[in-house]
């Protein structure tokens, strides 16, 4: 019963969250996007906050990839000053792995992004 | 009668979009942390991370792929099964003459209403199960995945079992009592 209680209060403080900033968001103050019901807010809530979330991982991608393209640099130099050539290998290696990454990141998700988007089903029933 | 549920149907529809549209942006969100993590393995040379990352890459899309294709055309086999009518209750002496057009005999209307909702909520079910899913192997859970399948095929269980169900409940109730 009381789990039951908190399950009920927990959603009803969900939805007050969506509800809340899904007014903010609605371009045409108030009414949810064109073809969408009652929870078109809640929709464009979720627009809204993963297009956050996914240029703040982006910027930390770019961050990363700086850091670990100069460690990797680094590594093949010392392996190189050193003549340890297995680890010249691995930095090169690694300096491939990280254009796979933004090559990952900038090219190949948004087209994978924009090709779900163009497969996404409409409600089959 | 028919408002009520086509307002439930109308909820249930926007479910879908929403989560249609939840499942679109936690891949994209969940491909970017792999990414990150593919980094961090790279410059502290952890193999592990790196192969883990990129399977769940893998297993990120596999799952939309599936969810957007599949889901689909599993909701279009079990809305086939699942009947809309109540079998002989349009030859049933008395509703028939109380009502002689077979569409407004009400134990029809209820069958074709609670038809739609069957297939309507499995539908989101399904859907909500892969998202469950989807949301699971971005943060790298496996077990949760698994879950989400199993209620897939629960969901399709309940159709199938729905499709049996209706005629029997109509005899049941009287309305085959000819």
């Amino acid at each position: 019963m009381k789990r039951s209680l908190l399950q009920v209060f927990a959603i009803a403080v969900v939805l007050i969250l969506l509800a809340l900033p899904a007014q903010g968001v609605r371009a045409d103050g108030g009414n949810p996007p064109a073809g969408l019901g009652p929870l078109g807010g809640v929709d464009a809530v979720i627009r809204q906050w993963g297009g956050y979330i996914f240029v703040l991982l982006t910027d930390l991608v770019i961050v990363a990839v700086a850091i670990v393209g100069i460690l990797k640099c680094l590594q093949g130099v010392a392996g190189g000053f050193l003549g340890m050539n297995g680890q010249t290998g691995a930095a090169i290696v690694g300096l491939v792995g990280v254009v796979l990454v933004v090559v990952m990141t900038f090219v190949a998700l948004p087209a994978i992004v924009q090709y779900l988007e163009s497969i996404r089903p409409a409600a089959p029933f | 009668m028919t408002d009520a549920a086509s307002v439930l149907l109308n909820l249930l529809r926007n479910a879908w979009v929403v989560l249609t549209t939840f499942i679109v942006v936690i891949v994209a969100i969940g491909v970017l942390y792999r990414s990150l993590i593919v980094l961090g393995g790279s410059a502290l040379g952890t193999k592990y991370w790196v192969a883990e990352s990129i399977s769940s890459i893998a297993v990120l899309l596999v799952l939309a792929l599936l969810a957007f294709i599949a889901v689909p055309a599993l909701v279009k086999a079990s809305s086939a099964s699942v009947p809309t009518n109540a079998g002989c209750a349009t030859n049933d002496r008395v509703l028939n003459q109380y009502f002689p057009d077979a569409n407004q005999n009400p134990i029809n209307e209820l069958a074709v209403i609670s038809a739609q909702l069957i297939v309507g909520i499995g539908a989101v079910r399904m859907i909500l199960a892969f998202a469950k899913g989807v949301t699971s192997a971005a943060v790298g859970g496996t077990g949760q995945v698994t879950t989400a399948l199993i209620e897939v095929a629960g969901a399709l269980g309940a159709s199938v079992l729905a499709s049996v169900a209706v005629p029997i409940a109509a005899a049941f109730l009287g309305s085959c009592s000819h």
